[in-house]
């Protein structure tokens, strides 16, 4: 689940939406947003076969926690530098 | 070879494989009658007086026909047993034969001992000749065979038409059944390697039907892509490797291909729909490799 399988698609392995997290985190923002461009962005991509689901958004969110790579400020997400 | 045709004729292996004892003569029968009805004569054992070493005749051919299978073709029981079959039926019906026909259940032919006791008893009967019939013999019978006796027989077959109507729902209903059986172990799956049919000497039907469902098996892969579970590929791909293990080494690769088949679709034959799904999901997993031996070096 973490990583791409023989029947896991790359997009839907939770270390591929982390990095899609990530990448949207140039400034600190509340979780609902984060999720809200994610999802949004998913959806003008008519061409992708596999949109994002909110259960996938939260344990990637999770992941990311796990690993140190985000934190929750008052609130907000931010990205935790190295 | 079409699709029904090889639904069919890998059903009839299966069939012929399973079946031993009387269960084998109720088989032959089966077969003879569907395809030369009246003209096959059926013959069951009679109380105190057996069947008088008459398996079966037919009329129109004057062919007498002795089925002999056992679960291992043993020599000290095979020999005198022929020689006794032959010499009552001589006896009982040899007016009424020219030809008789010894049909056994032995998929690699005969044994050295009973081909020469067969050309021995030809050579000293004269008038009468001796056939011996096995898996390709009565597979040229089963090919007499009507549509409507086959469905009869195996019920119905998947056709052309059906995979061009296939749709996403039907795939759905066959995933969600193994769904069920699926071992929660997510494990990494290797990469398609080629000739794996070759390699694990599948037969020519069976072949045709595992196209048959590679044509459709990209939908297994869209369905799950979009399923709400991310990991139902995985863990139904365990399952398949699960399966195909206990199943390697007690039956060919042929019936394993139909005990999956069964596992996979149920013991209910279905509509051709379903069954073109069951072949589809199949295809998917052998395919990636969860079921079956992969290729060796070049084949690949």
């Amino acid at each position: 689940m973490i990583l791409p399988s023989k029947h896991l698609s790359q997009d839907r392995a939770l270390l591929t939406v982390g990095v899609g997290i990530l990448q949207h985190l140039g400034q600190p923002k509340t979780v609902s947003a984060v999720w809200e461009e994610l999802h949004r962005r998913g959806e003008e991509a008519q061409h992708s076969a596999t949109p994002l689901k909110f259960d996938q958004f939260i344990l990637a969110l999770d992941l990311l926690f796990l690993m140190g790579a985000v934190q929750l400020d008052e609130g907000l997400l931010r990205r935790k530098k190295p | 070879m079409n699709l029904q045709q090889a639904f069919y004729e890998h059903k009839f292996e299966i069939a012929f494989l399973r079946a031993r004892g009387d269960a084998f003569q109720d088989f032959f029968e089966r077969l003879m009658g569907f395809a030369y009805k009246a003209d096959f004569m059926a013959c069951r054992p009679w109380g105190n007086r057996g069947d008088r070493k008459n398996d079966g005749f037919l009329r129109s051919e004057r062919r007498l026909f002795q089925v002999y299978a056992p679960n291992e073709m043993k020599e000290s029981v095979a020999i005198p047993k022929i020689r006794e079959d032959f010499e009552g039926a001589r006896i009982h019906w040899g007016v009424y034969f020219d030809e008789w026909v010894f049909v056994h259940n032995g998929t690699d032919g005969l044994p050295p001992h009973v081909q020469k006791l067969i050309l021995e008893l030809e050579k000293a009967n004269t008038g009468i000749k001796l056939e011996t019939w096995g898996l390709e013999e009565l597979r040229l019978v089963f090919r007499r065979l009507s549509t409507d006796d086959l469905q009869l027989w195996f019920g119905f077959a998947p056709t052309d038409e059906a995979r061009a109507r296939l749709g996403f729902r039907d795939i759905q209903v066959v995933l969600e059944r193994i769904g069920e059986q699926a071992v929660p172990f997510v494990q990494p799956v290797r990469d398609v390697p080629m000739g794996k049919i070759k390699a694990n000497a599948l037969s020519e039907s069976v072949a045709a039907l595992l196209k048959a469902g590679m044509a459709k098996a990209p939908l297994v892969d869209e369905f799950y892509s979009r399923w709400h579970d991310a990991t139902l590929g995985e863990r139904i791909a365990q399952s398949f490797r699960t399966k195909y293990e206990s199943l390697r080494g007690r039956f060919s690769p042929n019936e394993i291909f139909a005990e999956l088949q069964v596992w996979v679709g149920g013991d209910d034959q279905g509509t051709p729909e379903h069954q073109l799904a069951v072949l589809a999901v199949m295809a998917y997993y052998f395919e990636s490799c969860d079921i079956f031996e992969e290729a060796r070096g070049d084949e690949s």
